[in-house]
């Protein structure tokens, strides 16, 4: 039996990076998956070999169960209208990956623009909760638990030089996901981040493409590699499967040893 | 499932609890399991149902692949020569969970005696202090990485009341398991620990038979229950596979959201 055997999930940015590899590793593990994102074609810069095909797409031509829904997460109206379409496809909702997020440039707080702080909070907090938040509520209606997963970023437990509005938006992501355990594990609903540092996604390319700083972060971190989508969504497999029903509340770094220093 | 085809792993406290736990589920992914305890016999104050059968005979009984090795994980020779026996069996060594532990408590921290503190140190720091150089030296002579799994506990993390020795022995191994990762992480040694909290296991037991704390602790829970040995060895076997190839330097709680709600009202 596999792992996500007949479960349901909806992703959240699941058109490129993590969202799509976690995507992918789902319906891999026999999920049926319902990819959102404002559209459904990959981010371009990414790195992914099938690059041109959008994720629900290349999942069918592997076999596997899955649908596009567009959503801007951090409209509530439209994060209802996902939770909505997924039950109308699948039937109901199991796991609600909530991964959608943004980074807009690198620079220090007092170069920041209110615009870019509104931003990136609209998406990295306000989208967060509004994926928990509905996913929570159709979990309660079922009755039977549910595993809400959310992309967090080491970024939410330390600081990043010249990321002030990321780090922001991720601390209130971190914080958000161990409030919700504590709320909804008599629910049997757990909630669980994932934490990565940079990895090889079209979200960070400026910075994987610059040789002193892909250097630099390969020389600190003591595998020695930047992270890939691949293992990103290894770990939201396992959190999302019955193996780590008692985990909850538990921000996991992806990082290569970085955060271990 | 074979997550852990042909892997060789060492155990130590295999008997019982986790360990057993652990031991079994390795094998049941496709790994050949040394099992290593001051005694092959399960303490019997477990909750296994096969409480009655070493854990290498249990292995073997399914069809997999074990050995029982005898060894004072607090004696830096006995854990040379597990690991020694281990590649006299089994060719190599992939995996070393140091697991071995022990626990006292029911005391506030005056009074403790200094054989307290000396005994969860020996056991919890030197033999896991141990069990991680004789892996560590193993891996580099192989020359082809390895992982260790360190079991911390969730008492690693923070200052649980009337366990002091046993808090300071975990804080202690947690901070080993940081050590070990940023030091071998270019070995492509990946080093992670697991920080359980209360399981039920003969460690346990007598926790788990008063009324009054199992109450308390099953409330201030956000699932609502104990831990099973179970649970611990799922994430074991996911921190022993490639699934978990890029997680290192981690203490991954598993303890039903426990440490969370040590603030609420």
């Amino acid at each position: 039996m596999k792992r996500l055997e007949d479960k349901v999930a909806i992703v959240t940015g699941a058109s490129s990076g993590f969202g799509r590899a976690i995507a992918k590793a789902f319906a891999q593990a026999g999920a049926k998956v319902v990819c959102s994102d404002l559209r459904p074609e990959a981010a371009e810069g990414g790195y992914e070999s099938d690059i041109s095909i959008p994720t629900d797409e290349a999942i069918r031509k592997a076999g596997g169960d899955a649908i596009f829904a567009k959503c801007d997460v951090s409209k509530v109206d439209e994060v209802k209208a996902l939770v909505e379409a997924a039950v109308k496809k699948y039937g109901k909702l199991d796991i609600m990956m909530a991964n959608a997020g943004v980074f807009t440039v690198m620079g220090k707080i007092h170069e920041k623009t209110e615009e870019q702080y509104d931003f990136t909070m609209s998406v990295n907090v306000k989208g967060v909760w509004n994926s928990d938040q509905q996913a929570i509520t159709r979990f309660l209606k079922q009755g039977n638990g549910g595993k809400v997963i959310n992309l967090v970023s080491i970024g939410g437990l330390i600081g990043l030089a010249n990321e002030p509005a990321y780090c922001a938006s991720k601390g209130a992501a971190a914080n958000l996901t161990r409030q919700l355990a504590i709320d909804y594990g008599l629910d049997g609903i757990t909630v669980n981040g994932i934490c990565p540092n940079f990895a090889a996604t079209a979200m960070c390319r400026p910075y994987y493409e610059q040789e002193e700083i892909k250097k630099y972060l390969e020389d600190v971190t003591p595998l020695g590699r930047w992270a890939t989508s691949g293992d990103v969504a290894k770990l939201a497999v396992f959190l999302a499967s019955s193996d780590a029903d008692y985990i909850t509340g538990a921000l996991i770094p992806i990082d290569g040893g970085y955060t271990a220093r | 499932m074979e997550r852990l085809k042909d892997k060789v792993a060492v155990i130590t406290g295999a008997s019982s609890g986790f360990g057993r736990a652990i031991a079994k589920a390795f094998a049941a992914e496709g790994a050949k399991v040394v099992c290593s305890d001051l005694k092959p016999d399960a303490d019997q104050k477990g909750f296994e149902t096969d409480i009655q059968i070493p854990t290498h005979e249990v292995i073997k009984e399914s069809g997999g692949e074990s050995i029982f090795v005898t060894c004072d994980v607090t004696k830096s020779k006995n854990v040379a020569a597990l690991v020694t026996a281990s590649i006299d069996k089994f060719g190599t060594l992939d995996i070393m969970v140091n697991n071995a532990g022990i626990y006292r408590g029911g005391k506030l921290f005056h009074e403790f005696a200094e054989g307290d503190l000396d005994a969860c140190f020996n056991v919890n720091v030197k033999g896991m202090f141990f069990g991680s150089q004789e892996a560590v030296k193993q891996f580099l002579k192989q020359g082809n990485g390895g992982n260790i799994i360190n079991i911390v506990s969730t008492a690693g993390l923070g200052g649980y009341p009337n366990q002091s020795v046993y808090n300071i022995s975990k804080g202690a191994a947690a901070n080993l398991t940081n050590s070990l990762a940023v030091e071998y992480g270019r070995d492509k040694i990946r080093v992670n620990g697991i920080c359980p909290t209360y399981a039920k296991s003969a460690l346990t037991r007598d926790l788990y038979n008063d009324k009054d704390f199992d109450k308390v602790f099953v409330e201030s829970i956000p699932l609502k229950r104990w831990g099973e040995v179970e649970d611990i060895a799922n994430l074991a076997v996911f921190l022993a596979s490639d699934e978990s190839s890029y997680i290192h330097g981690d203490l991954v709680k598993i303890d039903g959201g426990e440490r969370l709600s040590r603030y609420s009202v």
